[in-house]
């Protein structure tokens, strides 16, 4: 049966014969009951010669129709179709493709089948390496999201520690700022007591003597330029007492601010704190900004005296910096009941911006050039007050100024 | 004749001067001034004074060391302390310790410093005459003993 065809040898057949053959393919020529009538040199050399048997035998070596197979639809519907075909050869699994075309006669009707066989064992298994690669790649990928969570977990989480050791930073830099300025201020105070102290008495006993002086001279005739003389002299001393005085209140100021007297933790009152801390920056205020106090009536409140002054002197300076030329502070204090007492801040300035806000109270934020601001003014007033159990609320408007809201426990460091 | 003796110790000259001046301007008390605590020291072991006024702090000696030592070689001498030192709470405390008769705060005010030193001079009298009392007491009791016997 060798190169013997089944089909009648038209002209056409041959014609189509040798086109088929050109085809790299392993084609057959079937009749419509799937016997093998012609088969192509490549599917003679991979499935060895079939001629006469039906195709499921001769490709498959099966005794029934392929499982799947399509070709009663493929004659139904006169339309070529195409199924895959999987089975064991030399132990390994194989993968086919079958496709089916029909051949019809003029008057339509399906005369034969042209079969053609392909191994898809290959594209099989690169597309089977390439699903697992990409369920390798989407567990992959699930594992990186997981990592880049966790790492973003992580970032928040230092975020968080950078922030706690920012706030412990300001709290010692504030213990360590306020006992340097405690031991400024004691030595400025002693320092400043016995030049004062002399001063102020050498200015009392000049005046007794000018009086004395004034006296003597009043009874003496043709003496009007040495009575002007000493009169001036007497105003000059006045005003060299009453420069004296300031400085004695402003050396009371600094001891009451600096807390030189008093234990760590007392009773005090707190608009005693609020004029010392007043007082200290009238020097920057003077003319420039009003002072409006409304002071409530409070209870002597349980603090750190120091710690307490250093807000009152931190929010005030802040106000103050926050106007720029003239304007105006209000400082009012109120009891809110038996427990809780509220000071309220409001200045004229020019306000805070509302992206700042959020930020301002935290340490290392300013808006001050360098070297001007430390960016931790409000962060001490912050963390004081919440040692106190107390709490800061802050209201700004751009262009019109800064409001903040000091609520502290009466009680809140017994 | 003085009506009384006032010893001013103080490192700064500008102190004792001051308070040297106010003394003769508004009393007839002697002052006798000293810038360095030592000699001060040296100079009651061997004179009577009816107060001593002294700064604080000062180099060699503070002045309630001098004081305490005071106290030991005049015994009825009143002693005051001038302080210019912030930290009033434990200034207290120390003064107590040494049982002074006052303190005075720098700046200082004239009137209330020659208050205190008059007040300051008369208890020194007080004590001084008590003492010659009873010491007259102890003679004449020791006459009327002999006498007796």
């Amino acid at each position: 049966m060798e190169d013997v065809d089944l089909i009648p040898a038209g002209e056409a057949s041959v014609e189509l014969n040798r086109f088929l053959d050109q085809i790299p393919q392993a084609l057959s020529r079937l009749s419509v009951d799937l016997t093998v009538k012609w088969q192509s040199h490549t599917a003679r050399e991979e499935l060895g010669d079939g001629r006469g048997n039906p195709c499921y035998r001769a490709h498959f070596g099966r005794e029934s129709p392929c499982p799947g197979c399509n070709v009663a639809e493929v004659i139904a519907k006169r339309s070529t179709g195409s199924w895959f075909l999987s089975e064991e050869r030399d132990g390994r699994p194989a993968h086919f493709e079958v496709t089916v075309a029909p051949v019809c006669d003029e008057d339509g009707k399906v005369v034969e089948l042209i079969e053609i066989l392909r191994d898809a064992t290959l594209s099989f298994a690169v597309e089977k390496h390439l699903i697992s690669t990409s369920e390798q790649l989407e567990t992959e990928v699930e594992t990186r999201t997981r990592e880049i969570g966790l790492l973003s977990e992580q970032t928040d989480q230092l975020r968080e520690n950078l922030k706690a050791l920012r706030e412990d930073q300001s709290a010692l830099i504030q213990t360590e700022k306020m006992a340097s300025v405690g031991r400024l201020a004691a030595g400025l105070t002693h320092e400043m007591h016995t030049p004062l102290g002399a001063l102020m008495s050498n200015a009392e006993m000049l005046r007794r003597c000018i009086d004395q002086l004034q006296e003597t001279t009043a009874g003496m005739p043709d003496v009007p330029v040495l009575a002007k003389q000493v009169a001036t002299a007497a105003k000059l001393l006045d005003l060299q007492r009453l420069a004296a005085e300031r400085m004695k209140k402003i050396l009371g100021s600094l001891r009451i601010f600096a807390h030189l007297d008093k234990a760590e933790v007392e009773e005090y009152d707190l608009h005693v704190g609020i004029d010392a801390a007043l007082a200290l920056l009238s020097h920057s205020m003077r003319g420039r900004v009003e002072v409006e106090k409304d002071y409530g009536d409070l209870p002597q409140v349980i603090c750190r005296p120091d710690a307490i002054n250093q807000v009152f002197m931190n929010l005030l300076e802040n106000a103050s910096t926050a106007i720029e030329g003239e304007g105006r502070i209000a400082v009012r204090t109120r009891l809110l009941d038996d427990q809780r007492v509220e000071l309220v801040f409001e200045d004229s300035g020019k306000g805070i911006r509302p992206e700042d806000l959020g930020r301002v109270l935290e340490p290392g934020f300013t808006t001050k050039p360098r070297g001007v601001g430390t960016g931790l003014g409000l962060a001490i007033v912050k963390s004081t007050i919440d040692d106190h159990r107390g709490t800061i609320e802050l209201t700004s408007r751009l262009g019109e100024g800064t409001t903040y809201r000091l609520n502290v426990p009466v009680r809140g460091m017994s | 004749m003085s009506d009384g003796r006032v010893v001013l110790v103080d490192d700064e000259e500008m102190v004792t001067q001051n308070l040297e001046m106010l003394l003769s301007m508004e009393t007839s008390y002697e002052a006798v001034t000293f810038n360095q605590p030592v000699s001060a020291l040296e100079y009651l072991k061997q004179n009577e004074a009816d107060v001593v006024l002294s700064d604080f702090i000062m180099p060699e000696m503070n002045g309630l060391d001098l004081l305490t030592q005071v106290k030991e070689v005049q015994p009825t001498c009143s002693r005051l302390l001038l302080t210019g030192y912030a930290d009033k709470e434990s200034a207290v405390r120390a003064i107590n310790e040494v049982g002074l008769f006052q303190y005075l705060e720098k700046p200082w005010e004239n009137e209330f410093v020659m208050m205190t030193l008059r007040n300051a001079v008369e208890r020194s009298r007080l004590l001084k005459q008590l003492q010659d009392k009873t010491q007259s007491l102890d003679t004449f009791r020791e006459e009327v003993w002999k006498m007796l016997i």
